[in-house]
């Protein structure tokens, strides 16, 4: 156990993972920016925000996916980055898990129109492999 | 074991997660602006809104008749929705008139709504599959006859088997319990988006049908068939 915490805090793991996590956010923000008004359409599938409000989240997200992204993949503030990209996961598991619930047979839109993965278990999975390695990427790695 | 990297700490960690947002937020907000503004815009309005449906127009005689052709096939399709086999033409050469006399999706941009009184005439006609997006209790107390119930909880989204539902060639109509509600209208696009092309929304719902003293069903209905 020890050895396990000794290479997660280690500062490369902690630097690999906080990449890792960055590309992912940028791949999926690129396509939604690029595709507003598609990544719209999957927002409003999902029913879990007030249609009124439905543009705004559209436009916003994408573009703090991308900035949290960038801080990660480049190292500037990357803890900072982390938190945004935890609380970012938190939420797509939350609303991922609720479509999935209600029996939505739906587009994930996480990588906008990019991908054509569903709502389902397999996505769930994916999303929680993503919250481990924020986790990690959270860590203020150990000094040595 | 006291890490006193300044930026790192608690607080400003969370005020750095601020920071990135808020960034983000400024970002968003000029880009939509200049995608409202540039030709073509690529912008999202600020404020969506709830989907607006047209209207389908009627004539004096209260059928839409734009004398474009109906898309729909009117040989080989039964006016009965029990019938497993669906092969029997239509009988009822006004219903066949029916459907033809609807705006091809060119023209129109389905779903549509539809008054009561074209309800009426599709019913008598047997020329559309009419729908019911309201739960099976609902249903079951009460219902327009030959309607098959399509709950849109449970079928929200499952666009597998709405894309294999079997119209027989003719258009769907779908309501829900009038007034505020949506049901209708959600179905209905989601019918639309798996390909169905006719696609009607009576948004009087199962109230105004009642209320004219028109026939209706209780119990279980007939069963939604599939290709």
């Amino acid at each position: 156990m020890d050895g396990l915490k000794r290479f997660v805090t280690h500062r490369w793991t902690v630097r690999v993972c906080q990449i890792v996590v960055g590309l992912v956010l940028i791949a999926a923000a690129l396509p939604k920016i690029g595709d507003m008004h598609s990544f719209a359409a999957q927002v409003h599938n999902y029913r879990m925000v007030p249609v009124p409000l439905e543009n705004l989240l559209a436009m916003v997200l994408p573009w703090v996916e991308l900035v949290a992204g960038l801080s990660l993949v480049l190292g500037v503030r990357a803890r900072a980055g982390a938190v945004v990209a935890t609380l970012l996961m938190a939420t797509f598991i939350v609303a991922v898990g609720a479509a999935f619930a209600r029996g939505l047979d739906i587009d994930c839109g996480c990588f906008g129109t990019a991908d054509a993965a569903q709502v389902g278990l397999a996505k769930l999975a994916e999303d929680a492999v993503y919250l481990a390695l924020c986790g990690v990427a959270l860590l203020r790695p150990r000094p040595g | 074991m006291m890490d006193h990297r300044g930026s790192d700490q608690g607080g400003s960690l969370f005020g750095g997660a601020m920071v990135l947002v808020a960034t983000g937020v400024v970002l968003a907000v000029a880009y939509n602006l200049a995608g409202l503004v540039s030709e073509p815009s690529f912008g999202l309005p600020w404020i969506a809104q709830p989907k607006q449906l047209q209207e389908l127009a009627l004539n004096e005689d209260g059928v839409a008749a734009d004398g474009v052709p109906s898309e729909a096939a009117v040989e080989g399709f039964s006016t009965d929705i029990s019938d497993p086999m669906g092969v029997f033409g239509f009988e009822d050469s006004e219903a066949a008139e029916l459907i033809e006399s609807l705006p091809s999706p060119e023209v129109a941009e389905y779903p549509l709504q539809v008054q009561m009184s074209a309800v009426k005439r599709f019913y008598d006609a047997g020329a559309a599959l009419i729908v019911d997006a309201r739960d099976a209790e609902d249903y079951e107390a009460g219902h327009i006859p030959g309607a098959i119930n399509l709950p849109y909880d449970e079928f929200a989204g499952h666009y597998e088997f709405l894309e294999t539902l079997d119209t027989g060639g003719r258009p769907i109509i779908t309501y829900c319990s009038g007034g505020t509600c949506e049901t209708s209208m959600n179905l209905a696009f989601d019918l639309r988006s798996v390909g169905h092309s006719k696609v009607l929304v009576f948004l009087g719902g199962y109230p105004e049908w009642e209320d004219g003293g028109l026939p209706v069903d209780q119990g279980p209905g007939p069963e939604p068939e599939v290709r």
